[in-house]
């Protein structure tokens, strides 16, 4: 892909801001988190260029984005787990599934996935780039793509079970 | 949505369908216009901003006084532990301690650093004021530090002698920066990696608790168990072989009043003034490193340092023969910052013992953000190496 050259940060930023805090939200769904993570993202990003030339800013940044993304959504998960386990056992019965919460509910399940699959899982489908694309980004083969897409739909599904019956 | 959405059946065929109706519904999430355009606004202001690791830690001056040479090249590197120490020292409380701190107007506190050449800690009296304006206070040597870190005037209470350090061009003015710097570890998250237990700290019940921010950066916060006052604050994870060990922050007091006049960067009446000049031009982490072991060699007859962490060991180089080396000292003072955010298995330094005679070794190995090896050798150039290629233990 065509990548920037000379490095010229105001293009750069210009070219790449609404990709990088499109991934951040859509992973995390909170506008603040997802603000601060872009800034992170775009400060990792300017020291990574500081140490050599960047190859793909585009896989970089997209690589970034995820990644720090989910490991916000990680920890965040770890320090919420019981608060929100209290709140879904506490839900009505037959409660309709709106569309908001069928968000939260996916992000808090991809929270708790395996870190790659999560980041495959949220290029694939947040992302909606083909395996191809999501393995350049995640520097992984094509094949681990496919094998961590595959086993985190499984988890998620099995997790929508559970989740469809305690509501 | 973005303009992706005619693949989307393509992607998703084979979800579930209620899977595939949550995918939708994140998907289907207005994008805030606003915050893209903070984002971009943020990072624009990047370019001129000067990070922790970009913060110029020296200025040239008028080297009349040997204090003056001193001070100023112990502010080069010391202003990178300014950098790693005096932030987290004003906000490196938890939960109530960091909404109390939060909320404090300005406030005082001593902190202790310890080093390893020394049993007792060097003691600096720290003073932050509300607009994010900082004095640290050691040994008779007195800094004025403005909201974004920087020093802006020295002061030699012995000597009556003043340094005026002019801001930096294109540096922003961040009077929230510290609120928002305590916002940042606030959102970390509500509980910390580890609980530490309860201990006594002057005469106080305190509970302990370990945040872990980077990957080798942990802070230990202690808080009143009754009153959840911030009562201590360690700060570890310095960087290898560097002659600190640790930083205890301790003896907050918050909402203090102090005189304004404590935080001006106008010389004192009865001191007399000279003017730091400028600075030289920041380099990369990799670039640095390798201008300082170049600089150190060349003042050492080819020998290596010891450590590139021990600022004694290079305070010696940097004024030897009473020349103050300001170029030198901006090179070293930008690899600290970058070393204590990293991970110690994730670099090292091997170039003690060693001299440039032509034979080419790696003397420093860091893993880059891009998790690639890079070696500097001790022909001072650079490569990717291999796992395989990394110097034995």
């Amino acid at each position: 892909m065509a990548e920037e050259d000379p490095p010229d940060w105001p293009k750069i930023v210009e070219r790449h801001a609404e990709r990088v805090f499109r991934i951040t939200y859509r992973i995390l769904g909170s506008v603040h988190d997802a603000e601060d993570v872009s800034q992170l993202v775009f400060i990792e990003a300017k020291r990574v260029q500081e140490a050599g030339p960047i190859q793909s800013w585009s896989g970089l940044f997209a690589r970034l984005a995820t990644t720090r993304a989910i490991d916000l959504l990680r920890r965040r998960r770890q320090s919420v787990e019981l608060d929100e386990a209290h709140c879904v056992s506490n839900l009505e019965p037959h409660h309709h599934v709106v569309a908001a919460e069928l968000a939260a509910w996916l992000r808090s399940a991809a929270a708790q996935l395996p870190e790659q699959q999560a980041a495959v899982f949220s290029l694939s489908h947040f992302e909606q780039l083909d395996r191809n694309e999501v393995a350049a980004i995640l520097l992984i083969s094509v094949e681990a793509v496919s094998t961590a897409l595959y086993k985190a739909r499984g988890r998620l599904q099995e997790q929508l079970k559970s989740f469809n019956g305690v509501r | 949505m973005n303009d992706k959405n005619s693949t989307f059946t393509a992607n998703h065929d084979d979800l579930e369908p209620q899977l595939e109706s949550a995918v939708w519904a994140v998907l289907s999430e207005p994008l805030p216009a606003d915050a893209i355009a903070r984002v971009k606004s943020n990072a624009l202001a990047l370019k001129e901003e000067p990070g922790p690791r970009n913060r110029p830690s020296t200025r040239n001056r008028s080297w009349s006084r040997p204090w003056m040479q001193v001070a100023s090249l112990a502010a080069c590197v010391l202003l990178v532990l300014g950098a790693t120490i005096l932030l987290p020292s004003s906000s490196s409380a938890f939960a109530q301690a960091i909404e109390k701190l939060r909320t404090t107007g300005a406030f005082r506190y001593k902190e202790l650093i310890y080093l390893t050449t020394q049993e007792k800690p060097v003691e600096v009296q720290v003073a932050a004021s509300e607009d994010g304006r900082a004095r640290r206070a050691m040994l008779g040597l007195v800094s004025i530090h403005d909201s974004t870190g920087q020093v802006r005037l020295s002061l030699n209470e012995a000597t009556k002698s003043a340094t005026v350090h002019p801001p930096m061009e294109g540096t922003p003015v961040e009077p929230e920066r510290q609120i928002k710097w305590l916002e940042r570890l606030k959102s970390y998250g509500k509980k910390p990696d580890k609980e530490l237990g309860s201990m006594k700290i002057d005469g106080r019940d305190c509970l302990g608790f370990e945040v872990k921010p980077g990957a080798s950066v942990v802070y230990a916060v202690w808080v009143d168990a009754e009153t959840s006052d911030l009562v201590q604050v360690e700060f570890m994870g310095m960087p290898k072989g560097s002659s600190v060990t640790k930083s205890v922050m301790t003896s907050f007091e918050f909402n203090a009043t102090f005189d304004p006049m404590l935080f001006s960067f106008d010389v004192p009446q009865g001191y007399q003034s000279s003017t730091a000049a400028k600075l030289p031009e920041l380099l990369p982490f990799e670039e640095s490193m390798v201008e300082a072991l170049k600089g150190y060699t060349e003042l050492s007859d080819g020998k290596f340092p010891k450590s590139i962490t021990d600022s004694a060991e290079w305070m010696t180089i940097l004024s030897k023969d009473g020349i103050p080396r300001i170029t030198l000292a901006a090179r070293l003072g930008t690899l600290t910052p970058y070393l204590t955010g990293m991970s110690h298995d994730d670099y090292d330094y091997t170039g003690a013992g060693k001299i440039v005679d032509g034979r080419r070794s790696i003397v420093f190995w860091y893993r880059n953000p891009e998790k690639q090896l890079r070696a500097v050798y001790s022909d001072f150039t650079v490569a990717t190496i291999a796992e395989v290629d990394l110097p034995k233990k």
